[in-house]
């Protein structure tokens, strides 16, 4: 388990090919993974379309008119070789405001009792960690957040929901995400954020970046109405600090 | 100014461009034509680049009133086009006078027919691509599908229709849709190693039918069960390839298709080779599919064939004029 000795290559149709470099979700595969990447955006290999990263794995988008398959390869396993592990300081810390239960986190008692915890309880405990973005995919902006706590552990719902909102935050597993844009889906929806990950008013409309990590700060419903008033006037600006790993 | 007022819009009507590229690390799918093919030879007729953004009209077409002079050409589905309630060909330059009104119905043969306007229409590039994704809210005309009533404008205002070409694809080069069974080209993998023997069996040596579920984001599947080994029906969430054919733990493929989520994590038995993406664009539920494993060297042969047909185009029409 862990960091493979050498990268496994796997051929994804006749003009991509993923590169797999371990077999679990974890902080350091995580830092190689964003090295390798960051690496690869920087070098712009002709006939490379696109760059994709996730837990684990990079994808790379290729046009096989202009680049050979075993070329991308061979410029993937030097890519590898010579990436360090992305530094850890520049890392943000991003506070996002959110209100927990009632009609904002529908699922928060249930996760409650599925813990013997009061909901108040789960919500000191949710506060308390950061939350690593691993990468952004499925929906525009939506990060996949690692870092919930073994305590808060939850399974996903046997019946999802046709659409949870725009701003909810949920957990599933020993995972946390914030959603964008509505979706449906079968995570626990336990909290909801008056922020704007997602703005395609913005020139820059995803606001979340690889390697982010997101601290969740309670706040009142008074407070929510403000703060969404201001996102919606654009003059709403969210709080960040740089991260210092310990 | 040219432009094209919509009587009405088609059942789902939408401006794409060969793909959003470039986005998927913030989340945004690559969207684009379903069928490339067609979307490439529609500009072609009407000389424009090759990835210019064309109309998408799925299972029905549009009512358009054009507002100005231009060339258009409509490729893909056959949904027997008119102008001013006279039949037209596709596949064809067609040249249009301001105030001509083109019919067109439900799909004959086919699911996705293209219009291309000489110059292209004007809508914003947004992150690179004119591509409309309605679920992420991005691109094309107001980030939506065509509705009764909307006008857009279209780049060329041009006065020199003489000294233009018109052009007519052959009929051999011409794609036939009608065919029941069809023949898909796939390589195998990404983690086909996830399925036992007798799925991979199963996979290759039967028939699957189109089932109703189709959209731009997959094609659902009918057919016996596909067999994962034990604890191999989920991966590691990661970043996705369209044509991937996936298979959930129900045994079900999917055909992941132009508006496919970015990540996802179940494995793929096989992946359609690009040059035949067209032929899944243009199936209907109840179409059957027969998949034919090649392999990658093989892939790329074809699409560098296809590729050579683009470059060589005028070799395979007929110049009208």
């Amino acid at each position: 388990m862990g960091i493979y000795q050498e990268p496994r290559f796997i051929i994804a149709g006749d003009s991509c090919v993923f590169m797999e470099i371990g077999d679990e979700i974890s902080i350091k595969i995580h830092k190689k993974v964003k090295g390798i990447f960051n690496y690869l955006r920087e070098k712009k290999i002709t006939g490379v379309k696109e760059i994709t990263p996730a837990y684990r794995s990079i994808n790379v988008y290729y046009d096989p008119l202009k680049i050979a398959t075993k070329e991308v390869i061979s410029q993937l396993k030097k890519a590898e070789k010579v990436a360090k592990e992305a530094p850890t300081i520049t890392s943000r810390r991003i506070f996002i405001p959110t209100v927990f239960g009632a009609e904002y986190g529908p699922d928060l008692e249930e996760v409650a009792q599925q813990h013997n915890l009061k909901p108040s309880e789960v919500v000191d405990i949710f506060t308390q960690y950061d939350y690593l973005n691993y990468f952004n995919g499925f929906m525009p902006g939506k990060p996949y957040l690692g870092g919930l706590p073994k305590i808060l552990e939850t399974p996903r719902k046997k019946v999802p929901r046709f659409n949870v909102k725009g701003g909810a935050v949920v957990i599933y597993g020993r995972q946390v995400a914030l959603f964008g844009l509505p979706e449906p889906t079968g995570t626990n929806w336990i909290g909801c954020s008056p922020i704007k990950i997602y703005d395609p008013r913005k020139k820059e409309p995803v606001f979340l970046k690889m390697g982010d990590y997101l601290r969740f700060i309670p706040i009142s419903e008074d407070e929510f109405l403000r703060i969404e008033k201001k996102v919606e006037e654009q003059t709403y600006k969210i709080k960040t600090e740089i991260f210092r790993e310990k | 100014m040219g432009g094209l007022l919509f009587k009405d819009g088609g059942y789902f009507t939408t401006i794409q461009d060969l793909g959003r590229w470039g986005s998927q690390s913030q989340g945004f799918c690559i969207s684009g034509a379903m069928d490339h093919f067609a979307l490439k030879v529609a500009n072609l007729l009407v000389g424009n680049s090759l990835g210019e953004a064309c109309l998408e009209m799925t299972f029905k077409g549009a009512e358009i009133q054009f507002t100005g002079d231009t060339l258009i050409a409509l490729t893909g589905a056959d949904m027997l086009p008119e102008i001013n309630h006279k039949p037209i060909n596709q596949w064809k330059t067609i040249s249009i006078n301001s105030g001509d009104l083109l019919t067109l119905k439900s799909a004959k043969s086919g699911l996705r027919t293209y219009l291309s306007v000489k110059g292209g229409f004007d809508v914003p590039i947004i992150l690179r691509s004119k591509s409309t994704t309605p679920r992420e809210k991005i691109g094309g005309f107001k980030e939506r599908t065509i509705k009764k009533g909307d006008i857009i404008k279209t780049n060329n205002n041009f006065n020199n229709q003489k000294k233009l070409k018109y052009f007519q694809l052959k009929d051999q080069y011409i794609p036939k849709y009608d065919s029941k069974i069809k023949k898909i080209r796939v390589i195998d993998g990404p983690y086909s190693e996830n399925f036992t023997e007798k799925g991979i069996k199963a996979f290759y040596d039967s028939l699957f039918l189109v089932s109703t579920d189709i959209d731009r984001t997959g094609y659902r599947l009918e057919g016996p069960l596909i067999e994962h080994k034990i604890d191999a029906g989920r991966l590691i969430s990661g970043a996705m390839v369209t044509g991937a054919i996936q298979v959930p733990g129900s045994g079900k493929p999917i055909i992941l298709t132009a508006e496919r989520r970015t990540h996802g994590g179940y494995p793929a038995i096989a992946t359609i080779a690009t040059v035949d993406l067209p032929i899944i664009a243009q199936s209907k539920p109840g179409d059957r599919f027969k998949f034919e494993l090649i392999d990658l060297t093989k892939a790329q042969d074809l699409l560098k064939q296809e590729n050579n047909f683009f470059k060589s185009f005028y070799a395979y029409v007929e110049i009208l004029i």
